[in-house]
């Protein structure tokens, strides 16, 4: 069952018809909000699904599907924001609910994207000889949000491991293995080992000890936490592939989280993306040492 | 002739008698093992953070009666989350299993199903809490009953057939 089907299995059954016809168009989410139509984002575009508004109703019986009518468990990743479904992201938001000055999640949901992971094999193909032509070094990929970091990194994880190199993958959120209820997910390659669900800090270091990898894979650094974990990780000697949210090396630069990342200098490879959906380009650039 | 006919009545009014008694040691059962079920529940969710889906599964294998078919019937209906809501689910399988138990206790069940599964845990607990207590409310005050009703459900019955016997001949 690939990412679009189920996606359809998330939605309430108007919404599911609806969307039906949008099968082998690349979308790459589905919106809704309450009161306003469904959408689909195809090439970075929104398209109506339906031009009969979505309800409260709707968007409560999608959580529920969601989090298997069990919110209970659900509670740490909805202070997070978003909720994972069998390897797809399920984005919220909605009223905030705050405790002692913490998100803690929501006391009403008012919209839901729906992000539908994609296997595109090759998109890499261009970029591995000035990535790795000369040797592994670590490498942090960067994109705008939504602009192909998650897919780069699983291709990158994919051709990395098949070409020998043991693979650990701490997939926080489940999104690079995208495992559904079967245990059935993309391939990450031959010599790969996925710890998902765990929070990254914990599982680089739990990965590192226990499954001896030379590279550790991780997706969107974004906490201090995980900044720390990676440096850790270098410091055990593998290899590191990460992801970033920037759009370039300058934006990189102006965020304080990422500025001190480049100034412990743990990565010496830059693989930025731009563009959208079929038209996406991918740069390397050298991180100063 | 008309003794067997006699005999007959008297027999069809103590076994409705009996049927009576039946039903309200049935819902005696029903209830006893919705305490124990639920009770468990609470323990599950306190300590494992179950998701419901799980917890209803394991209900299923461990209840017995009406309790069991009640849980097996959630279970298989879980295929239908999304199109309809986990309280519709609850319900209905209530409404289908547990034929022994009157209204209030469906309703208070009812009650149950509106909190299970969406909103935080400790209001989860809380509802599971009071439907124990008011549920075993019930067994208890059923329980007391039970011996004087049965006494009574009899005593009709077999009063009921000797009025149709002397009625009729």
């Amino acid at each position: 069952m690939d990412g679009f089907e189920r996606a359809l299995e998330l939605l309430p059954g108007r919404l599911r018809q609806r969307a039906e016809r949008f099968r082998g168009t690349g979308v790459e989410e589905l919106r809704l909000r309450t009161g306003r139509p469904p959408t689909a984002l195809i090439d970075g575009r929104e398209r109506e699904v339906d031009g009969a508004p979505v309800t409260r109703q709707e968007l409560l019986l999608l959580l529920e599907k969601a989090t298997g009518a069990s919110l209970h468990t659900a509670a740490p990743a909805l202070a997070e924001g978003f909720l994972s479904y069998r390897g797809l992201r399920l984005g919220l938001c909605g009223e905030a609910l705050v405790r002692d000055g913490e998100l803690a999640g929501f006391r009403d949901f008012r919209s839901a994207a729906i992000r539908i992971p994609r296997e595109c094999r090759g998109v890499c193909d261009g970029v591995m000889d000035s990535l790795y032509g000369g040797g592994y070094e670590n490498t942090l990929v960067i994109s705008r949000p939504g602009g192909g970091k998650t897919t780069a990194l699983r291709e990158l994880i994919r051709k990395l491991s098949d070409r020998g190199l043991r693979v650990a993958v701490v997939d926080e959120r489940n999104e690079l293995l995208a495992a559904g209820g079967t245990g059935e997910g993309f391939d990450l390659g031959a010599h790969t080992d996925v710890l998902t669900g765990a929070p990254k800090a914990r599982g680089a270091l739990w990965l590192l000890r226990g499954m001896n990898p030379q590279l550790l894979a991780m997706d969107e650094i974004t906490r201090r936490e995980d900044l720390e974990a990676a440096a850790q990780a270098a410091g055990c000697g593998a290899w590191l592939l990460a992801s970033a949210h920037a759009a370039d090396l300058d934006e990189l630069k102006r965020r304080p989280l990422y500025r001190e990342l480049l100034e412990l200098g743990l990565f010496q490879r830059l693989l930025v993306i731009s563009g959208t959906g079929g038209a996406r380009r991918y740069r390397v650039e050298r991180l100063a040492e | 002739m008309r003794l067997w006919g006699a005999a007959l009545i008297l027999t069809a009014c103590l076994g409705a008698g009996l049927l009576r008694a039946a039903s309200a040691r049935r819902r005696m059962e029903t209830l006893r093992g919705l305490c124990g079920a639920l009770e468990l529940a609470e323990g599950e969710l306190e300590t494992r953070l179950t998701p419901l889906p799980e917890l209803v599964w394991l209900l299923a294998g461990r209840s017995s009666g009406q309790t069991g078919d009640f849980f097996r019937l959630l279970d298989a209906s879980f295929g239908f989350l999304g199109a309809e809501d986990f309280a519709a689910l609850w319900s209905r399988a209530a409404a289908t299993a547990l034929s022994s138990l009157n209204s209030a206790d469906r309703e208070e069940l009812a009650r149950l199903g509106q909190i299970l599964g969406r909103y935080e845990l400790d209001r989860q607990l809380g509802a599971l809490e009071a439907c124990v207590r008011a549920l075993r409310g019930e067994l208890e005050a059923a329980r007391v009953r039970y011996p004087g009703d049965r006494r009574l459900s009899l005593g009709l019955g077999a009063a009921a057939g000797a009025l149709l016997i002397v009625v009729l001949y």
